[in-house]
């Protein structure tokens, strides 16, 4: 449809409108560009004038063991969240969309809820469940706390890749003489593939980054988004900057990746 | 296919949120619960000041900043959508960046940026703007709302833009044609057709802004107290999880009311497209 458009009389035209679009991705940016500026800044000061850039506060966070224990336990968490959600998610997906059943209406509403509830009523419910179990807290229940947004989120994105997924190239390569499992693997999978792997992509990059959840299901160990909360909540400490930088890099990139697998236009909330 | 992850979610969502929703009607202190009924939570969520302000706090900031941020985003994923010619894709990235990526660090920015020793004032103090640092800009409602608004613009502008995407341009084009102008096609025929998407769009940084617990923690100040700040001492600080249950679940209706209300709001302004 985008091409069909003539461009004469497209849309209203309001001066100033591309003036506004700057702005906002200004507003969007310009906290982020402060912090990556600072985490160069010689002086531990989050302040300007900036008297020397240096990488000081990158090469403190790399020799620092509580820096790369938090690394590795948010890397941890992310690889199992995004597995599980990989495998766990993908046959829900095609159960959901191959197969009709009774209450079918209510089971996909139960992969709705959680992505549209906030973030401390999810933890909250899981740290009481946790209680009343008698659970201890540890990274276990921080995977735990991410796969119950992160696993209905994979879900719709599979789920509305496969429903357009036209049905007769299965009966196609069936009729060619494929078994199902060689219509799998030959022709869904190669179709669904790109999707799948860029939802799972999307939830390395929010399990690597999420703090809501995880700050009540945790126990003493921790992650990078809770070593910057525990930094920051001490003193001014320059190196929280860098640990920022660090995080916003990781997601840049897996961002890059993802749009490389899928159109981003495509990305759903 | 489906039991893995339906067995996940009814053990790890449904029965935690029915474990969580009983805690509300039970005595609890020093971060244990007793299996004694009681009215008590609910009592004290109604009646205390300090609780029912919060409340009011969270729904009034929540609304503002939903508000703000789906005004805010409408022109933008409209020209996004419409009027970008060249690095659509670019832009696309970066709002995306901003809707996975750094919601922790996004906050603390804007703590360091708005502090008495932060960048803007200490930029307007060398430039020699201002004598003394701006001591309103942080700790205040305008600093919650700034830094609301700003972590959850892209959670707006993507709903707002999948919609605007899906308007089957001939409608425009056959309004135009039936000699409305360009603003009377927009008002009868666009605005309409994508106001699933801002419903959506205002929704979900309604919901998110007001239950939000780290934003009014960073940069809020004691007249931005918000609910969701509350409901988390309850847990991390007091111990009585039963009166963070209840506070949780009142919260919770509100938002859920709330909600409801702007939706039918919606519909008699007939904003809202006929099936």
């Amino acid at each position: 449809m985008a091409e069909s458009r003539p461009l004469g009389r497209h849309p209203i035209r309001i001066p100033w409108l591309g003036i506004y679009f700057v702005l906002v991705i200004l507003y969007l940016f310009f906290p982020i560009a402060i912090i990556a500026l600072f985490s160069f800044n010689s002086s531990p000061a989050i302040s300007f004038p900036i008297r020397g850039l240096s990488l000081r506060w990158y090469r403190e966070i790399l020799v620092s063991p509580v820096f790369l224990s938090a690394l590795q336990n948010s890397l941890i968490v992310a690889v199992i969240t995004t597995f599980i959600c990989f495998v766990v998610g993908t046959l829900a997906a095609l159960g959901l969309t191959r197969y009709n059943f009774r209450f079918k209406a209510l089971v996909q509403s139960l992969y709705v809820l959680p992505v549209t509830l906030p973030g401390l009523l999810l933890g909250l419910s899981l740290l009481s469940f946790f209680i009343f179990l008698s659970l201890k807290l540890s990274l276990g229940t921080v995977v735990i706390g991410h796969l119950v947004y992160t696993l209905p989120y994979f879900v719709l994105v599979a789920t509305a890749r496969l429903e357009r997924f036209d049905r007769m190239l299965e009966e196609a390569a069936q009729d060619l003489g494929c078994t199902p499992w060689q219509t799998f693997w030959k022709v869904d999978f190669p179709i669904i593939a790109p999707s799948i792997i860029g939802a799972a992509v999307i939830v390395f990059a929010l399990s690597f980054d999420e703090f809501l959840i995880t700050f009540f299901v945790i126990g003493t160990q921790s992650t990078l988004p809770m070593l910057v909360w525990s930094m920051m909540r001490m003193s001014i400490d320059p190196r929280v900057n860098a640990i920022s930088v660090v995080l916003m890099v990781a997601s840049t990139v897996l961002i890059y990746v993802l749009s490389k697998l899928v159109d981003l236009k495509e990305i759903e909330l | 296919m489906l039991s893995p992850s339906l067995g996940f979610l009814i053990f790890f969502f449904l029965l935690p949120a029915i474990v969580f929703f009983i805690y509300s009607f039970l005595v609890s202190q020093y971060y244990r619960v007793e299996w004694q009924l009681t009215w008590n939570n609910y009592y004290r969520t109604f009646t205390t000041p300090v609780y029912l302000q919060a409340m009011l706090n969270s729904l009034r900031i929540g609304l503002t900043a939903g508000l703000a941020t789906t005004l805010m985003s409408y022109p933008f994923a409209y020209f996004l959508t419409f009027r970008l010619k060249r690095g659509r894709n670019l832009v696309l990235f970066l709002v995306v960046i901003s809707l996975l990526g750094s919601y922790l660090v996004r906050v603390y920015a804007w703590r360091t940026i708005l502090g008495k020793a932060g960048a803007i004032n200490s930029f307007l103090l060398m430039i020699g703007v201002i004598k003394e640092p701006l001591l309103f800009l942080l700790f205040s409602r305008l600093a919650v709302l700034l830094t609301l608004v700003h972590v959850f613009l892209p959670f707006a502008i993507l709903p707002i833009m999948s919609s605007l995407q899906n308007i089957p341009w001939d409608l425009v084009e056959a309004a135009r044609d039936l000699g409305c102008n360009p603003l009377q096609a927009f008002l009868k025929v666009t605005l309409p057709l994508s106001i699933t998407g801002v419903l959506s769009g205002f929704g979900y940084t309604f919901i998110l802004s007001a239950a939000d617990y780290i934003t009014p923690q960073l940069v809020g100040g004691t007249s931005s107290a918000m609910i969701g700040l509350s409901i988390t001492n309850q847990f991390v600080k007091v111990g009585n999880m039963g009166l963070g249950s209840s506070l949780s679940f009142v919260l919770l209706a509100v938002l859920v009311l709330a909600y409801l209300a702007i939706r039918f709001l919606a519909r008699l302004a007939k904003l809202t497209p006929r099936q």
